[in-house]
């Protein structure tokens, strides 16, 4: 077989109406369809955030009273994890995947289309409980029982969210297999695993998380529904079940679950950052190796969340979690190298990722305090732990998503971004999302507790609020910024052309048309390292003219 | 344009690395609590060591390696072994060393005691509390109005039975630097000593629902002889 | 071996490793009992790479000795609508031309319409039920019989 492949001739012509998206098979209008969804409810669970925010501005209650406010956070919380995180690194994942290994699909496409839809009508039934006269569940997103059960949260509310996250949970393992499966199976001659492109090996490991992780979750939460509606006690311990039980199900997922939204932006970022370097990654191997270790410690970590509750071995949780620590801090210097001696330039995608290496940082430096029981004692259950969780997935996960949107954007919908409004969105983030979330360590360590409608402690804590609402205000408005730039740009179709690969980039998925054909890919390039398209180009201009290679070019598409 | 902005990002990692100095967590009230606030403290140092190492590597080459037009070709190195040997045992050091630090407080804050002085049991209830101090009749009920104020003695050790009977709570009083849930179904324990007198305002901190932010109550600490005087006159014997 | 079926194995291997360790660690002095909970979920993690490890270790060497129908897994995923373009890791995806990229469909759209009906007839009652059951058989029978259809 010559590196090079056939043409093909397209199945059948693409379309994009609505019935085009509604009956579609092909990954990349599902990636699109994840995408979109995902940020339509990071902005609705936004909105309810901005609500929650507004209420905690100034103590005591203003206009919402405390059963609204639970509803709020809980489905603030479930909203972001379960129908905006997931989905947004599920629909990266979609789009990318074939892409970066030179496939003309996923390996079950019409399953892939099941889970879309899955995952759409589990996030439009949990959140139908806010039409619900007793309203929406208000547990919090983790469900603690015995809270969470039939005695002390009835009504339809609460199973609408259970059933909701079923569905979800069903669709992230289809999908999981999906990609186990396309990535095994699919990948172009010559891409060997050793030469996948990082973004793709983190879905891989993540995929491998969720298959593992999810039935877990899933059957936490049938037992819960039978607790609910037989009154089976599984959790019940009048029953002799048990509370904790659900905790340790819910943490074997829930602690994964933090690196299944975390490693496909760790993965985002490793692909942007070597583009706008000039320069090749640094350390690759070490880099699949310290994603591999990330992958496989998330399993010996869960009940770092249950250090108070006086029923897990302590010390076995605080050094597996401690030691997650290590390959993190590895990525962090791998970046750096890759960034080290080259030629550095800064449009959108780039001044995200910088921006999530310094956010993701102080999450990351605050989770060894939290993986250390005795100051967890103290911090668990705080604004320490907000603060903590929002640079993690805020500072870390959104800004990486963002990075990623202005990256692909051009390539999904062959647009250009507009540059200013970047800036201004990027800037904007930044500061609104430091004044949002840094204040809350001191609010924290200082004594106010996390999932309260009302508060009372020392007078500082009231202008330090109002800060903290005001910041959110700016974040909202930065956002706003993005999705200005979405609809003038791409909806409205007045963006830039963008041509084949406007960032000089690396991978696959930049050596054929934006957007690509149905099929992905007319030819291809030949495979012989993790960055194809880089390599056609050094052998296009040889590799003097190096220099030469920094002008965005239509490099690769001629192989 | 670049540079300006480099600067900012520069300024915005300074002033971070000032408010994490100067934001620390309150003066601990307890023997317990000194040795959670020296061991944050100390995690405190690595963490600032860390964040200014790595987020001035990050600052140094975004303003060093910015792309100019001096000619300067990016570098094509790709990987070294001896960096990644460096860059993977330094983080293995810091975190056997912190492991071992938390070991050791954890051994004392955990410590459980077979006969303390004064042991009162705590419920945690929708959604207030109630303490009952053992060996007495003295109990104290709050209401959703306001919580009760437990008395308590300086400088003795006191165990808190903590008992649930209905949802998941968690007693906590911030300057003690300690909490622990109170778990329906399961009789948790916490011992601690009072160092400073004074009064404390204390939280349940595990979400229990409807009003779980109207669960306050606080701590008057008293010197011992005048806590022997008060719960007498509460009735208690002895 | 496969990277696949070494990628599952290690994940097996690590899992019942950790499981081990874990049950010696979850001891708790107080109450002289280790904890179950946790060992059990690490063990069923580790059993169900292992089964996975077993399954696609029939299912390769099958795989290699006849054309890939031979197998009554192949029949049974390809007759589930899961089909099969890849074939082992390396194999030539882009010889497209001979195999048409998958065909629109929208059995997913509706089984999932009919899932969710079921799940809401969980919530509130047997009239939502029995719909979406009638429903996912449909749309079972057509996502099946919808490759049958000469392409």
């Amino acid at each position: 077989m010559t590196d090079l492949a056939q043409p093909v001739v397209p199945a059948r012509p693409r379309g994009d109406g609505i019935v085009a998206y509604l009956t579609t098979t092909d990954h990349k209008q599902i990636g699109m369809l994840y995408l979109g969804s995902g940020l339509l409810f990071f902005l609705l669970a936004g909105a309810l955030a901005l609500l929650m925010r507004a209420e905690l501005s100034t103590p005591g209650l203003q206009f919402l009273d405390e059963a609204t406010y639970n509803q709020l956070f809980t489905m603030h919380g479930t909203g972001m994890i379960f129908f905006f995180a997931s989905p947004v690194a599920l629909g990266f994942a979609n789009y990318l995947i074939p892409l970066q290994i030179g496939a003309p699909d996923v390996a079950f496409p019409r399953l892939n289309a099941l889970t879309y839809w899955l995952f759409l009508m589990g996030g439009l039934i949990a959140f139908s409980g806010f039409l619900t006269i007793s309203g929406a569940a208000a547990f919090g997103w983790t469900g603690y029982v015995p809270l969470s059960d039939g005695t002390y949260s009835p009504g339809p509310g609460p199973n609408l969210w259970i059933v909701g996250l079923i569905l979800s949970g069903t669709s992230g393992i289809l999908g999981a297999v999906n990609f186990l499966a396309t990535v095994f199976t699919m990948r172009a001659p010559g891409m060997t695993m050793f030469r996948v492109p990082i973004f793709t090996w983190n879905m891989l490991v993540v995929s491998m998380l969720i298959v593992l992780t999810f039935p877990v979750l899933t059957s936490a939460l049938v037992m819960l529904l039978i607790d609910r509606t037989t009154g089976a006690g599984f959790f019940d311990p009048a029953a002799g079940g048990s509370p904790i039980l659900w905790q340790h199900l819910f943490w074997f997922f829930g602690h994964p679950e933090v690196y299944i939204l975390a490693l496909p932006f760790f993965g985002i970022v490793t692909e942007t950052i070597p583009v706008f370097s000039g320069k090749r990654l640094f350390g690759y191997r070490p880099m699949v190796f310290a994603t591999l270790l990330i992958g496989a410690l998330s399993f010996s970590v869960w009940a770092h969340h249950m250090f108070t509750t006086g029923s897990v071995s302590n010390l076995f949780f605080a050094i597996t979690s401690m030691a997650i620590a290590i390959p993190t801090g590895v990525k962090f210097f791998n970046w750096i190298a890759t960034m080290w001696r080259g030629r550095l330039r800064f449009p959108s995608p780039m001044l995200f990722s910088i921006g999530f290496l310094l956010m993701f940082l102080i999450g990351g430096i605050t989770g060894p305090f939290l993986a250390s029981p005795p100051i967890d004692y103290h911090v668990q259950d705080t604004y320490y732990v907000v603060a903590h969780m929002h640079y993690v997935l805020f500072g870390g996960s959104v800004l990486a998503a963002f990075a990623g949107f202005y990256f692909w954007i051009p390539k999904m919908t062959g647009r250009m971004l507009d540059e200013r409004l970047g800036h201004v969105h990027f800037w904007g983030l930044m500061v609104g999302m430091n004044l949002t979330f840094f204040p809350m360590h001191f609010l924290g360590l200082s004594g106010m507790p996390r999932r309260v409608a009302d508060y009372s402690g020392p007078e500082w804590w009231t202008p330090v609020n109002l800060l903290i609402s005001l910041g959110a205000v700016l974040v909202a408005l930065s956002v706003l910024a993005f999705v200005t730039n979405i609809v003038i740009n791409v909806l409205m179709g007045r963006g830039r052309e963008a041509g084949d690969d406007p960032w000089g980039g690396y991978s696959l998925e930049w050596a054929t048309t934006s957007p690509p054909p149905h099929h992905n890919f007319t030819r291809l390039p030949p495979i012989r390292s993790e960055r194809p398209v880089w390599d056609a180009r050094q052998a296009d201009r040889g590799v003097s003219g190096e220099a030469k290679a920094r002008k965005p070019g239509s490099g690769g598409s001629d192989g | 344009m670049d540079r300006w902005l480099t600067r900012l990002l520069s300024a915005i990692a300074l002033i971070i690395v000032v408010a994490f100095l100067t934001g620390c967590a309150p003066e601990p009230a307890t023997t317990e609590g000194a040795r959670v606030k020296a061991l944050y403290d100390t995690f405190m140092v690595a963490a600032v060591v860390v964040f200014a190492l790595v987020a001035g590597l990050i600052g140094w080459s975004i303003v060093r390696y910015r792309a100019r037009d001096d000619g300067r070709e990016a570098s094509t190195a790709h990987g070294n072994i001896g960096l990644e040997v460096a860059w993977w045992s330094l983080p293995t050091l810091l975190v056997i060393g912190l492991f071992i630090l938390t070991a050791q407080v954890l051994a004392t804050v955990d410590r459980r005691t077979d006969d303390p002085p004064l042991t009162v049991t705590v419920t945690g209830f929708q959604w207030q509390w109630q303490f009952a101090y053992a060996d007495t009749d003295v109990v104290l009920t709050g209401s959703t109005d306001g919580g009760p104020e437990l008395v308590l003695p300086v400088g003795e050790r006191i165990a808190f039975d903590l008992e649930s009977p209905d949802v998941i709570h968690a007693f906590w009083v911030p300057q003690f630097l300690i909490k622990r849930d109170i778990i329906p179904g399961k009789t948790n324990r916490i011992e601690l000593t009072i160092q400073e007198p004074g009064t404390y305002r204390g939280q349940c901190a595990e979400f229990c629902g409807l009003l779980h932010d109207r669960m306050t109550f606080s701590i008057r600490a008293v010197p011992a002889d005048e806590f022997r005087t008060w719960l007498s006159q509460q009735g208690g014997g002895g | 071996m496969a990277e696949e079926l070494r990628f599952f194995l290690r994940t097996a291997l690590y899992s019942a490793a950790i499981g081990i360790i874990y049950w010696f660690a979850s001891y708790d002095a107080v109450h002289g009992a280790y904890d179950w909970i946790g060992t059990v979920m690490l063990a069923a993690a580790g059993l169900a790479s292992g089964a996975v490890v077993v399954v696609m270790a029939l299912f390769a060497r099958r795989a290699l000795e006849g054309a890939p129908g031979a197998s009554t897994l192949g029949v049974v995923a390809r007759w589930l609508g899961f089909t099969d373009p890849g074939g082992p890791a390396g194999q030539q995806p882009l010889a497209a031309g001979l195999e048409p990229l998958p065909r629109r469909s929208a059995w997913p759209l509706v089984s999932s319409l009919a899932v969710a009906l079921i799940g809401l007839g969980i919530v509130f009652g047997p009239w939502l039920l029995l719909p979406g059951i009638v429903l996912l058989a449909g749309s079972v029978w057509g996502w099946v019989t919808q490759l049958q259809v000469p392409r």
